[in-house]
């Protein structure tokens, strides 16, 4: 603060210094003064002293006391310390008197003098005298002279301060040190103001801006003082702005601006950016002045939009939900849903979009729904492949693909036309980490992507997910309950039909005995003979037949060993040889070694004597029968897969549904039991593996077993 | 007239001051005690320096009481020696011729000896870029005497000038400046052609330009001398103390270059008495 004040005064206190060293100066100039006339003194009393000497000489030559004369001086000179040298000369240049001091001085003033008595020239005195002494003395008194005029000055300057100060400067500074303060607390207001603030006179010329406003439109204060306040505005505004301001001058009060107008600021980069004003008028004593405070209400516009677009997303998702809880097929479903994301307002151009769905494992989109899409997208695009163009990318990588048409990644182009420049959303529908399907949203081409619509459409794919899933669990639901009354069905059928056949069983295991008893007894070529051949033949066939029920029926118990599996299969073809070979069927045993493993030889056989008698069924014609096997893990478990590929009839979609159904066959009555390959399966499963089979109509079959890879276990009956 | 009175009445008071302190004042005669006058060649506070050593060692010696006195002038110490006021005196040659010539003898105790010898001499001098050649070249030339009084600065020269033939009154001008000094500066400084001075004087001022013309006959040294009525074995004892003093601190302070006193006689003035009579003579 004092230092504020002494640096405002610093001009003041130069000129009351200035003025106190011109009176020091002039004292001193006075003391010097006297100094001088103090040495001129001194010069004329020596003078007046050498006369004096020369009177007295001239009044002893006169008497002819030369002696008198040479001893007055000499002592006179011996006396007075101050005489470095005395000479009296006479007219005939003898030397009378010739006095020389040995001291080294500082000044010394030499005088002469002619004694003279009338017009005779008696005798020339010469005198040096050491000023030394004088001007010490002098010096000596002018020192404190000087220093008590110094001290006089000092002490009248600091007495002329302090009165002025009392009287004028504290008065002053506590006026200054008031309106510093006001206007600091003016400039501590309006930096610290939250909002831009702009200080401009009536002509629209900016006079002070706050630190926010710096930061705000990007210029430094500096810059902007004594510019238009136009400046900081759009090109656009700034003419109507210009009236605005004549009028506001007319009329001033206090109010915001451009009530029913958007109003914008311009930075110096040249970004614009909405913004609220406020104007106060100011009226000081150099005229009106206005004080704008500008806002820039970009956060919170964008805060609004996000907010509106937030309710659009939530209402669409709300829409899907509700339409999904009544009952539709999956494919309205998901036309209904993609009319729900197209009308949600500023998303997308012409209502333009489809949804794929993934439908199968290989890996590939089918378009479900479409809206507005042309003829060639609508064809072309109607299976996509994973990772092929945008909607394939973001199925295989289950994120959000935004691109615009013109992206290298997009490969399908419709024929939209040159004047239909646009972007594509690509929002993969993801449940469990697997893709279900992909909506694809055609939008306009500057169409900025954010992050929050992403979430959003996210969002709103997560809620199609579930419906999808929904769809399908539910139809799954459905095939398992029909699958489920097949199988109690089944299961009553097999408790009646192992009763059925456990009581004819009995009367049968009679018939046959007897049959073969009577038959011993017929002659041979008779008609008894052939008959009771058939009764015997038939009574077997329904024994096997009975057998295979009961296998079917009953819980079986397996006789668990470790064997070789590839041995099995060899020993199985064995007896087939010959009827494949009569066949023309070639057989192929491309196995590898297959380790030991734990299973039940005679039920594996049994597995493997239907799926080489199906095969031979198969392949009538002929045809190639080939054995392979692998090692490979399913659902985390280890198998060994053994496949049976022949290139027989193969079977149709509806044939591979019902194969594992019991007394389903397709051979002629009386070739099989319907119950083989049911029977294979439930062998299988036994052994805690299963049975699958890959068809292709008229191209063949592969039949595949998946025994457990049972590592380091030892052997042991096990129950099922 | 207040103040005249008391600027007349410090002086008078200040000279009878002088006088009631001066310690060699005539006071009344004492048997136990001696004056000493010394004739005033010199200023008397000097001579009074001069003579104190001597003085202290004679009252020793003699076991009496001697104060040391100064005349004022030639003339009244001739006559206070020769009318027999004063007990002891140092006298110029001069003045004892004169003073026997005018009372009569006195005991003479002892002259001094300077450098050795008990005579001196005086110097006609002139400046050493003089014409001045021949005491005959001084007709008509200004010409410096010391005191009418003195030996050597008057007497003498002047039978030497009579004797080459220049009187008084053949000098253009002729002035007594009453010391040895002045005489060699009034010729040194230009104010008159020559000049008598004795040796001394002529030796001290010759480096600083003069020169001797002509020398004088060698003249005995002061003399110390009693009156005539004191007793013989006063004299006697004042002689012997004289003639015995050796201290040569108390012979340098009477004159410088004293080396001794020695014993004198009347005859030993008597070519000064010869040189001073045909003087009278002439006149």
């Amino acid at each position: 603060m004092k230092k504020i004040l002494h640096g405002k005064y610093k001009r003041f206190i130069l000129a009351f210094v200035s003025i106190m060293l011109i009176f020091l100066a002039f004292i001193i100039s006075i003391i010097a003064s006297q100094h001088h006339e103090m040495v001129e003194e001194i010069e004329s009393d020596a003078q007046r002293e050498l006369e004096l000497i020369g009177s007295f000489a001239q009044e002893a030559l006169l008497m002819n006391d030369y002696a008198g004369v040479e001893q007055f001086l000499d002592q006179w000179a011996q006396k007075h310390e101050e005489i470095l040298r005395l000479t009296a000369t006479a007219p005939n240049d003898f030397i009378l008197v010739e006095f020389n001091r040995r001291k080294v001085v500082s000044s010394s003033l030499k005088l002469t003098h002619h004694v003279r008595f009338g017009e005779k020239e008696l005798l020339l005195l010469e005198m040096t005298k050491d000023l030394s002494p004088a001007q010490k003395s002098m010096i000596k008194l002018s020192i404190p002279l000087i220093v008590s005029s110094v001290f006089f000055t000092v002490v009248i300057g600091i007495l002329l301060w302090y009165a002025m100060r009392k009287l004028a400067l504290i008065p002053m500074e506590r006026e200054i040190s008031i309106r510093e303060q006001a206007e600091r607390k003016f400039r501590l207001l309006l930096e610290s103001a939250p909002d831009a603030l702009i200080y401009a006179d009536k002509n629209g010329k900016i006079m002070m801006v706050n630190a926010q406003t710096e930061l705000l439109f990007g210029y430094n204060r500096n810059e902007l003082e004594g510019k238009d306040i136009e400046t900081l505005m759009p090109l656009r505004f700034r003419g109507k702005h210009k009236q605005f301001r004549e009028k506001f001058i007319l009329g001033p009060a206090a109010r915001p601006m451009g009530i029913h107008h958007e109003l914008y600021g311009l930075t110096k980069k040249g970004r614009e950016f909405p913004s609220d004003i406020s104007l106060s008028p100011i009226e000081t004593e150099e005229g009106l002045y206005i004080l704008s405070a500008v806002r820039d209400i970009s956060e919170r516009k964008l805060a609004e939009e996000k907010i509106k677009r937030s309710y659009n997303f939530q209402a669409a998702i709300s829409s899907i939900l509700s339409k999904s809880l009544t009952p539709a097929d999956l494919d309205s479903q998901l036309k209904s849903t993609l009319d729900t994301i197209l009308a949600i307002p500023g998303l997308s151009i012409e209502s333009m979009g489809c949804i794929y769905l993934a439908e199968n494992s290989a890996g590939s989109l089918t378009m479900k729904a479409q809206r507005g899409l042309p003829e060639t997208i609508k064809t072309g695009c109607s299976n996509i492949p994973f990772s092929h163009c945008l909607c394939g990318k973001a199925a295989e990588s289950r994120r959000i693909i935004f691109a615009t048409c013109d992206d290298t990644r997009h490969i399908v182009h419709a024929d939209y036309g040159k004047d239909f420049p646009h972007s594509h959303y690509c929002v993969p529908i993801v449940s469990a980490n697997k893709t279900l399907g992909v909506i694809n949203l055609v939008v306009k081409k500057d169409h900025i992507r954010s992050k929050d619509e992403e979430e959003l459409l996210t969002s709103v794919a997560n809620t199609l997910a579930g419906i999808i899933e929904h769809n399908r669990t539910d139809i799954e639901r459905q095939r398992l309950q029909a699958q489920l009354a097949q199988v109690e069905k089944l299961s009553a059928l097999g408790r009646f039909t192992a009763n059925v056949a456990h009581e004819i069983r009995t009367p049968l295991t009679l018939i046959g005995g007897f049959a073969r008893r009577l038959d011993k007894h017929i002659a041979h070529g008779t008609k008894d003979k052939e008959y009771a051949d058939i009764i015997i033949n038939e009574v077997g066939r329904l024994e096997n037949i009975l057998k295979n029920v009961l296998t079917f029926s009953r819980e079986s118990s397996l006789k668990m060993d470790k064997h070789n599996l590839s041995e099995i299969i060899t020993s199985s073809l064995k007896p087939y040889q010959e009827k494949y070979r009569a066949q023309s069927i070639s057989t192929n045993l491309q196995f590898t070694e297959i380790p030991d493993l734990n299973l039940d030889r005679d039920q594996i056989l049994e597995v493997l004597n239907n799926i080489l008698s199906n095969a031979f069924d198969a392949m009538p014609d002929g045809g190639s029968f080939t054995v392979t096997n692998e090692t490979r893990t399913v659902h985390g478990k280890d198998y060994v897969i053994v496949h049976f590929t022949d290139t027989g009839q193969g079977m149709t979609e509806e044939q591979i549904q019902m194969i594992f159904e019991p007394f389903y066959s397709t051979k002629i009555i009386g070739h099989g039991t319907g119950l083989g390959l049911p029977i294979s399966k439930k062998i299988m499963e036994d052994h805690g593996g299963f049975i699958t089979v890959d068809t292709e109509l008229n191209k063949g079959s592969t039949f595949s077993l998946y025994f457990p890879l049972q590592k380091d276990r030892n052997p042991s009956e096990q129950k099922t | 007239m207040r103040v005249t009175m008391i600027r007349l009445g410090i002086p008078i008071l200040g000279i009878l001051l002088l006088l009631f302190l001066l310690p060699c004042h005539i006071s009344a005669s004492d048997e136990a005690s001696l004056t000493l006058q010394i004739h005033p060649y010199l200023p008397a506070s000097e001579l009074l320096d001069r003579f104190a050593p001597l003085t202290r060692y004679l009252s020793e010696k003699t076991k009496m009481k001697i104060t040391c006195n100064i005349s004022k002038n030639y003339t009244e110490h001739i006559d206070l020696v020769g009318q027999n006021k004063v007990d002891l005196a140092f006298m110029g040659p001069a003045s004892y011729v004169t003073m026997t010539q005018k009372y009569g003898m006195k005991h003479v105790l002892s002259r001094l000896e300077i450098n050795g010898t008990p005579l001196f001499q005086g110097v006609i001098v002139t400046r050493k870029n003089s014409s001045i050649r021949t005491l005959k070249d001084l007709a008509g030339k200004s010409f410096a005497f010391g005191d009418p009084n003195s030996t050597m600065s008057y007497i003498v020269p002047l039978s030497m000038l009579h004797e080459a033939g220049i009187r008084k009154d053949a000098l253009a001008r002729h002035n007594f400046l009453s010391s040895h000094q002045n005489v060699a500066l009034g010729v040194l400084i230009g104010d008159f052609d020559a000049g008598a001075v004795k040796e001394e004087v002529f030796y001290e001022y010759k480096k600083r330009g003069l020169k001797d013309l002509a020398w004088t006959p060698k003249i005995s040294e002061h003399v110390f001398v009693t009156r005539s009525t004191l007793p013989s074995e006063t004299v006697n004892s004042l002689r012997n103390a004289l003639l015995t003093l050796t201290d040569k601190s108390i012979l340098s302070s009477i004159k410088g270059g004293v080396t001794a006193l020695v014993p004198a006689d009347d005859s030993d003035y008597d070519n000064l008495r010869s040189i001073m009579v045909s003087l009278e003579q002439a006149d």
